[in-house]
């Protein structure tokens, strides 16, 4: 089945069709978000919500851009909105710690992606914490291109920005990361 | 401190080259399929509750102001002088004329 058949399909709301589509998608779809919150479980439910999404909107999907692009980029949309949630429960439990202690858990939390072999464990660790303590348009840009290997163009169709706006977030997140990494080199 | 060069950068994110493919946790659809399910099933008692909710809502404040009503003309139907001989009495006066 071609993309135009699955679409129309999806439109008209036929399951073996969305099966289908999550199918094709849930392995790209979870890695992009893994990488992106670093955190195994919220990444699976912000998939979930990824193909939720996709299924509940299909019928607005006007066919400008491929349906991979529209799919990474509710499931980026997604994944910035857990962002910020987290950033937000954390800055709240900053203030009044008492009020959240689970959130205690999530800061300290250590993330390591489970492709990366065991030599670079510890590397890979810190370098995570430096790439999740970037602003959230380099963040994403940065993961993107340089953990998951996306072309700029790709990127640049999902992010919705131009493919130099796309160049200038990689720049100054590499910019961030020589800063926040001296501290691995220098201690 | 000086930041590290770019070439300790590039050789420390070389790694992410040699890196696996994570693929989605096994039964996603399964979970996921469920999960659409449960959402549409509280979506639609949503819908239902919603509008019985309502009306529940507003058969009691019609009751409460029935009732109230029923109270008002109560009070008015009772003889006006009833309530000052009431007094009258509790005062050991004599209000007829």
């Amino acid at each position: 089945m071609n993309e135009k058949e699955l679409i129309l399909k999806l439109k008209l709301g036929e399951e073996p069709a969305f099966k289908l589509l999550v199918q094709n998608y849930q392995d790209r779809v979870y890695y992009s978000v893994l990488n992106i919150l670093q955190n195994a479980s919220e990444a699976e439910d912000t998939a979930q919500e990824t193909f939720i999404q996709v299924f509940e909107s299909i019928n607005s999907f006007k066919e400008e851009s491929s349906l991979a692009t529209w799919i990474y980029r509710i499931a980026v949309r997604k994944a910035l909105e857990k962002i910020r949630k987290q950033k937000n429960r954390q800055r709240l439990h900053s203030i009044v710690p008492w009020w959240m202690p689970s959130e205690q858990k999530s800061i300290d939390a250590v993330y390591l992606n489970p492709g990366i072999s065991n030599e670079h464990k510890e590397k890979a660790t810190i370098i995570y914490k430096a790439i999740g303590a970037l602003p959230n348009n380099q963040r994403i840009a940065f993961t993107l291109i340089r953990v998951q290997g996306m072309k700029y163009e790709e990127v640049s169709d999902i992010m919705q920005l131009s493919i130099k706006a796309i160049e200038s977030l990689l720049s100054r997140a590499k910019e961030n990361l020589k800063n926040k990494l001296q501290n691995y080199y220098y201690s | 401190m000086k930041p590290i060069s770019n070439e300790q950068l590039e050789n420390d994110l070389a790694l992410f080259s040699t890196m696996e493919v994570v693929n989605a946790p096994d039964f996603f659809y399964t979970r996921l399929s469920a999960r659409m399910e449960k959402d549409s099933i509280s979506n639609e008692l949503r819908f239902t509750i919603k509008p019985i909710l309502i009306i529940c809502a507003l058969a009691l404040f019609l009751f409460m102001n029935s009732l109230l009503l029923k109270e008002d003309t109560n009070i008015v139907k009772t003889n006006p002088n009833q309530n000052i001989e009431a007094l009258a009495a509790a005062y050991d006066q004599n209000i007829s004329n």
